[in-house]
């Protein structure tokens, strides 16, 4: 195997993980943008979508069609319940006090999964069973198409619903100014709902499309949590270009560190790179609002 | 006498008892089984304190105390094992490392607010178990693990078994709430105080907010670093598995059951949290799901911790503002 094709290999592979990392970044930068709060269960919800979606299958023999739908609107529908019930009560609370109740979100739910599925790494099955010729001597793994098909096309409906529609314009004021749009008609609270669910929903998707390939367990949430949160800050929080460049960087660095140095140390040598960007370079690439004190 | 002045020598007289009973217990319980959860409960509470300090007493929310704690193990056990240095030695040894790395990560990093230090210190956490668990040839990594075949042991004296543990581990519960205590009825404990009521504010009458802020993470650092180290000697054989963001999550849980306002809650929560599987059956599946739900429910309902919300209602007293 000659070096082009396994740096095509790596990048390909990298793609394929970076585009999970950018839904959950983009999670992450919804939310963020709606109410100023970073959600640390964002990585969660990656994980529910993979293991609700796997344990459906297992338990009732349901097809990829029905249950990735199903999983995405009960993922979102726990999103939502999480800020309606918990974070909507506690808005009072000092800043901190909020992160930390979705600290301790995070952790209950990855617990609730634990007792509910179990520990067992779980491999739902692939979307399709169709599979690709080797194309210039690399063999593209099938699941990884559909991964990258369905975020480009999740960019294109977020991003026409966020510049065409008046949905996405009231979450967009929302976020800018909650006073100026509550005057307009359009309520903060609901605008913060629907950010957790379309989060939610986003996050299941990323955990359903990648769970065939990286498997389903109830530990995984904090590693795409936290690798969500690096692909937000490369690109800049608050910036959803970011988000989405951000998470596909962060693929390809976490890829080719695979492959070149070793696959051990590749997650910290993801979340080194994090620490690296919030010492160095904040704001990220695309973002615009400081992080120091 | 000031407030101030009186409730220093009111902590003192706490310490006294606290020091009666920890002789007390130690004299009249014999069961290995009570001492080693007792000793498990004393080693949690050191960092606990350690904990309290930063997240409650500065407003630092660090979720990767874990990585100190497995510094701290892992430089008393090998400067033991591979140097045959004296235990005692060692241990300092491993205070220092702890510390010495928190200060190196913090200065640069607690310049960062809020949620991004968080995040930031939750990734450090990782980055230093996924280094534990890789670096094998000195750690052992997930498996086999370290193998400590010296005993604890100060001078002549061994004190490897569990009563002698039992008795060096309460005298360094003792010394670190002392050292703890002095801290807070001093400038640096006022400056935190200050801090975290308002970082603009302090900077204003001159408070360097982050030198006192990597200080104080330095020092909760060693703090948890000692306890790594006591948690290597009474173990002798462990691995890097201790030391995931489990741990750094069950100390957050230890300080949110204790008190953010005063150091004695370190020691309820770290009894509490000991304790707790032993009155839930098969807690290690709900285990998890409980922390998390403690987690919300504190935050939302005590947010200045159980023991502290507790004592409140007791004493009937008003949640002060964030002074």
């Amino acid at each position: 195997m000659n070096s082009l094709s396994v740096v095509i290999e790596l990048a390909v592979s990298g793609l394929v993980i970076g585009c999970v990392y950018a839904l959950v970044a983009w999670g992450f930068t919804i939310v963020f943008n709606a109410t100023g709060l970073v959600n640390f269960a964002a990585g969660e919800l990656v994980m529910m979508g993979g293991v609700i979606s796997a344990t459906l299958h297992t338990r009732f023999a349901l097809q990829p069609i029905v249950t990735v739908p199903l999983t995405v609107i009960v993922v979102a529908a726990v999103s939502a319940a999480t800020d309606r019930y918990f974070l909507q009560k506690a808005r009072r609370q000092v800043h901190m006090t909020l992160v930390m109740i979705t600290i301790g979100l995070a952790i209950g739910l990855r617990g609730a999964m634990l007792f509910l599925t179990g520990k067992d790494f779980q491999f739902p099955p692939p979307f399709s069973e169709f599979e690709f010729p080797p194309i210039l001597g690399i063999n593209l793994s099938t699941q990884g198409v559909w991964v990258i098909c369905a975020v480009a096309v999740m960019t294109g409906v977020l991003w026409w619903l966020f510049a065409k529609t008046w949905l996405g314009y009231s979450m967009r004021a929302s976020g800018e100014n909650p006073r100026a749009a509550q005057l307009m008609g359009v309520s903060p609270r609901w605008v913060s709902n629907l950010s957790f669910a379309l989060a939610g929903a986003m996050g299941a998707l990323a955990g359903t499309l990648i769970a065939p390939l990286a498997s389903a367990n109830y530990a995984s949430g904090l590693y795409f949590g936290v690798k969500g949160f690096s692909a937000a800050v490369l690109g800049g929080l608050g910036s959803p270009v970011g988000a989405v460049v951000g998470g596909l960087l962060l693929g390809l660095i976490e890829s080719f560190a695979a492959g070149y140095v070793s696959s051990g140390w590749k997650d910290a040598i993801a979340l080194g790179l994090l620490i690296l960007v919030l010492l160095l370079m904040p704001s990220g690439l695309f973002g615009r609002r400081a992080t120091r004190v | 006498m000031s407030s101030l002045r009186r409730s220093y020598r009111q902590n003192l007289l706490g310490l006294g008892i606290a020091a009666l009973l920890l002789v007390g217990v130690g004299l009249i319980v014999s069961n290995s089984f009570y001492l080693t959860t007792l000793i498990f409960a004393l080693i949690s509470a050191i960092s606990a304190i350690g904990l309290t300090l930063v997240f409650g007493f500065a407003g630092l929310a660090s979720l990767g105390q874990a990585a100190f704690f497995g510094i701290g193990a892992y430089t008393a056990a090998c400067l033991t094992e591979f140097y045959h240095l004296p235990p005692l030695l060692s241990l300092m040894c491993a205070v220092a490392s702890a510390s010495l790395s928190a200060w190196a990560i913090g200065r640069p990093l607690l310049r960062l607010s809020g949620v991004y230090l968080t995040m930031a210190s939750l990734a450090f956490g990782l980055i230093a178990y996924l280094t534990f668990s890789q670096m094998r040839r000195i750690t052992g990594g997930l498996d086999p693990g370290f193998m400590l075949t010296h005993e604890f042991s100060i001078g002549p004296f061994r004190l490897g078994d569990t009563h002698s543990m039992y008795w060096v581990c309460s005298c360094f519960t003792i010394a670190t709430l002392l050292v703890a205590l002095n801290l807070i009825h001093s400038k640096f404990g006022r400056a935190l105080r200050a801090l975290k009521s308002s970082a603009p504010a302090s900077e204003g009458v001159g408070i360097s907010t982050a030198s006192y802020k990597s200080t104080v993470f330095a020092i909760a650092a060693g703090m948890t670093g000692l306890s790594g180290g006591l948690y290597a000697f009474f173990m002798r054989s462990f691995n890097a598995t201790a030391f995931n963001f489990n741990l750094s999550i069950e100390l957050l849980v230890v300080v949110m059951i204790g008190s953010l306002r005063s150091v004695w809650g370190a020691l309820f929560g770290a009894a509490f949290v000991t304790l707790l599987p032993t009155l839930l059956e098969n807690l290690e599946d709900f285990k998890l799901f409980v922390y998390g739900a403690i987690i919300v429910a504190i935050m939302m309902f005590m947010p200045d911790g159980l023991f502290d919300g507790l004592l409140r209602l007791v004493i009937r007293s008003p949640r002060k503002a964030d002074v």
